[in-house]
């Protein structure tokens, strides 16, 4: 007996196609010729030129030949270019692979003496077995384009030297370096001074501001869920509303409120005879950074009243009924069931609202654009965060390999944060999660 | 009667303590709002307390700015993102939660480990990227980075709620005679909608407020979204168009605020969900 | 009308050492009622599942009418069962739930009509006929998962 699955399976993987036109199913073999051959014409002529623009980041440099400019090679062009094909390829050698594997399958049931399908039970298998690959294609190529592909790009920069002012395309070209761009950050005294600084403020930002707008909104859900308190509803709608006004309006509006020379807080404060003197909130680098902090309750503390009262709405009620019979009154009652319920259920998002926190770049640049100025920082001011100082590198002063390396740190931090409350949490015990 | 003493004087602070927080979470809104209908022309010579009113920066808006414009450019965006995003994430997170297939762990692995990455990093890739297939400065091209980027965390979200429905229900649509797209349709979606609403409250509100992107890819000012509009505005070198600012800020914030508003309680629970679902 | 014939039916799930379902053989012929009583987990509801074309048949093959339906999709096994949830479509109205089958089938609308109020009333659900499910009992919900396929020629499992 011939080995049908072996020999289709050769063939297929030799050319798209090929397998299961030996398997007599030529209507479907010929299509996947057609289209293996497609691949191959528009495709793997100009595979080699990518991979080798992706390797070297190019060769020639822009040159200046009397009055011309001879235009050479554009590293960043390149490397975007090597990577738009590497990830073609993928998907392509995927698609190969898919292929040689149904010419096996085929090939095998023929030794056993089954019929290989015409094409159109091809076409209802394919409808059948082939349903949740056509629901995930849309989504799989905006991924690996629009998101992975970018991201990936961005890890690569920071093996190169791509900044200003020495590396920039088209008149200069950019080269890998490796780990020089991480080993600068880390020894450089300009750059590590300005990381560890900006890092500590950071972590400080996140912590305060998720801890302040957490019990700030604990605070006002206990005290408008007391028993005694008419109109509750009233009360949760009008402080729903800092959530509910899009914020990037209501930042703006703050940090004009909050202006040294014409801001009306300032007014206010020296009307009621609080101060003496004009407070220059955003400009000074201390107060600056306490402004911003209370400023961000303003904007926090209703989504946390609004998770809080509905943990508390529906805690059940036995289970003060039970404390009461217990004869707990209610300063007992408050720290021995609400507190624990509150937290078990708030938890998680105390942590995602963590690192929500850690880069939260609205608040930060639209309230200060990260300044006051930091003489002794690169490129950040005393307010910047990392996430902040990203922007900055990238958008004005075209350090986009220590842009990049900066975010990937942040990704090594909120990953190992996500990681941890992913791990704590039900949904990863769920077998079929992750199984 | 000391415990009812000390009740009474409790409530009495607890009301002091709520008027207060209304007065202060009211006090930057009445200041927006009075700055669109103060006469003047900044900030300084706003009074909050004052009949003297006008509507002429509101005027200045739509006749010599092109704020309509850029209105209506937030919108087609916002309703693009909308559906686009909301096509993307259900049919991916239907599949990830209803089929078992070759690679459907590592493709869950993936788009967890996508959310974590800082939305800034791949801004240079996704302007050359667009720049390369023509969609710089499009509004479609605009779309599809929003609703490409949604795809991590919202596939997730929706995976999460379809594990939750029994797959008692579409075992029996297969055997009433329904075909997976029948089955998706007639008896998966209609049970999702809560999450499916969050989904698309979510993506349409996005784009009101970003500045960020919808900067990088849009360059010509008929272009320009609301967002960036308004930002010029106010960042400039000068800062004495508050009052317009605040006009254009109002008449953004209403719609947005009611919407938000109505759709509050399927956001919290989309919230919720998110974080525990990872 | 029906007769269902499993022969050496076997089920392996993937990953699993043992086989849920070995070497089954069991004729049903038409109009005959059978029960398989047995501790949980020894293959009961596998071999049902089997049946209605919901989990592939390893080994063997399972033939209706004389027909093998290893690869026939439920839907055209034409076979009905009442799952342990009872699986009513929650946004459907108790009509709609047991009309859904006969709709996708393409019958008529005035066919379906006649035949789901008949079904009604045997099962005594006429006056929910517009109820949602969540607003029955459970042992409504479960007349209206049996009268929820009312073709015919229908063999019915209880899950």
């Amino acid at each position: 007996m011939k080995s049908h699955s072996k020999i289709s399976a050769l063939l297929s993987a030799l050319f798209m196609g090929l397998g299961q036109i030996y398997n007599k199913q030529y209507i479907k073999g010929l299509i996947m010729m057609g289209v293996g051959l497609f691949i191959l014409i528009t495709f793997a002529v100009d595979f080699q030129h990518a991979m080798w623009g992706l390797t070297t980041l190019g060769e020639t440099k822009q040159t200046i030949d009397g009055w011309d400019i001879v235009q050479g090679d554009h590293s960043i062009n390149l490397l975007i270019y090597g990577l738009i094909f590497l990830i073609a390829s993928i998907l392509v050698l995927s698609a190969h692979v898919a292929n040689v594997v149904d010419a096996y399958s085929v090939g095998k049931k023929r030794e056993i003496g089954i019929v290989p399908n015409g094409i159109k039970e091809t076409l209802k298998t394919m409808y059948e077995k082939g349903f949740p690959f056509a629901m995930l294609l849309p989504s799989v190529f905006a991924t690996a384009f629009l998101i992975i592909l970018p991201n990936l790009f961005g890890v690569l920069l920071a093996f190169t030297n791509y900044s200003s002012p020495n590396h920039l395309p088209p008149k200069n070209l950019v080269d890998w370096v490796g780990f020089d761009t991480f080993i600068d950050l880390f020894k450089m005294d300009m750059w590590s001074s300005t990381f560890y600084g900006v890092f500590g403020w950071t972590v400080l930002w996140a912590i305060l501001s998720t801890f302040t707008c957490f019990f700030a909104g604990l605070f006002v859900a206990i005290i408008v869920n007391q028993k005694g308190i008419v109109f509750k509803r009233f009360w949760r709608s009008v402080f729903i509303l800092p959530w509910a006004i899009p914020q990037f309006v209501s930042i703006l509006v703050m940090q004009n409120l909050f202006n040294g020379e014409f801001g009306p807080i300032n007014q206010l404060l020296l009307d009621l005879g609080i101060l003496n003197e004009r407070l220059y909130f955003l400009s000074d680098p201390t107060l600056a950074k306490i402004t911003i902090v209370v400023v961000n309750i303003w904007f926090g503390f209703p989504y946390w009243m609004v998770l809080m009262s509905g943990v508390m709405t529906s805690i059940d009620k036995e289970l003060y009924e039970a404390a009461d019979v217990d004869g707990a009154n209610n300063w007992q009652k408050f720290p021995k069931i609400t507190m624990p319920v509150l937290m078990f259920s708030t938890a998680p998002l105390l942590i995602m609202s963590f690192a929500g926190n850690f880069n939260n770049f609205n608040m930060i640049y639209l309230m200060t654009q990260g300044g006051p100025v930091n003489t002794s920082y690169q490129g950040a001011g005393s307010t910047d965060i990392l996430i902040s100082w990203i922007y900055k590198m990238t958008l004005e002063q075209r350090q986009y390999n220590m842009a990049s390396v900066v975010s990937i740190l942040i990704f090594v931090i909120i990953a190992s944060i996500s990681i941890w409350n992913f791990r704590r949490t039900k949904a990863f015990k769920e077998e079929d999660m992750m199984s | 009667m000391t415990s009812k003493l000390s009740r009474n004087l409790r409530l009495v602070f607890s009301y002091a303590f709520l008027i207060a927080l209304v007065v202060i979470v009211f006090y930057p809104i009445a200041w927006a709002f009075m700055g669109s209908l103060n006469p003047g022309d900044s900030l300084s010579k706003t009074k909050l307390f004052t009949t003297d009113l006008s509507f002429k920066h509101y005027i200045y808006l739509f006749k010599e700015t092109n704020y309509l414009k850029w209105y209506w450019n937030t919108l087609k965006i916002a309703l693009g993102t909308m559906v686009l995003s909301t096509i993307f994430v259900v049919s991916a997170g239907y599949a990830f939660s209803r089929y078992r297939f070759k690679g459907r762990k590592y493709g869950l692995m993936t788009m967890l480990v996508l959310q974590m990455f800082p939305s800034f990093m791949g801004m240079i890739a996704i302007f050359l990227l667009l720049d390369r297939v023509g969609l710089l400065d499009t509004h479609i091209g605009l779309i599809l980075v929003y609703s490409g980027g949604g795809i991590p965390f919202g596939a997730w979200l929706v995976k999460g709620y379809f594990d939750g429905i029994p797959k008692s229900l579409e075992e029996a649509a297969r055997i009433d005679g329904a075909g997976h797209i029948t089955v998706f349709f007639k008896v998966m979606v209609p049970l999702a909608r809560p999450i499916l609403v969050f989904v698309a409250v979510n993506n349409f509100i996005g784009p009101w407020m970003d500045f960020i992107f919808a900067r990088l890819v849009l360059t010509s000012p008929e272009k320009k979204t609301l967002a960036i509009g308004l930002f010029d505005m106010i960042t400039g070198k000068s800062n004495t168009q508050f009052t317009n600012f605040a006009a254009g800020a109002v008449l953004v914030a209403i719609p947005i605020t009611i919407l938000f508003i109505l759709f509050q309680k399927h956001i919290v629970e989309g919230l919720k969900a998110g974080a525990n679902k990872g | 009308m029906a007769e269902i014939t499993l022969n050496g039916i076997q089920k392996q799930y993937e990953g699993d050492q043992a086989p849920s379902v070995t070497d089954f053989n069991l004729d049903i012929s038409n109009g005959e009622l059978i029960v398989f009583v047995g501790p949980s987990g020894c293959g009961k509801s596998t071999t049902l599942r089997m049946i209605a074309g919901l989990e592939d048949i390893t080994d063997g093959t399972l033939s209706i009418n004389g027909n093998v339906v290893n690869q026939t999709p439920p839907k055209e096994r034409d076979i009905a069962m009442v799952f342990q949830d009872y699986a009513l479509y929650p946004q459907m109205s108790v009509y709609d739930n047991m009309a859904f089958g006969l709709k996708l089938r393409k019958y008529d609308k005035s066919e379906i009509k006649e035949r789901v109020e008949n079904a009604a009333k045997i099962l005594g659900l006429t006056p929910y006929i517009d109820r949602k499910p969540k607003a029955l009992s459970g042992g409504q919900r479960q007349r209206v998962a049996l009268g929820r396929h009312r073709s015919e020629s229908e063999g019915v499992l209880d899950g």
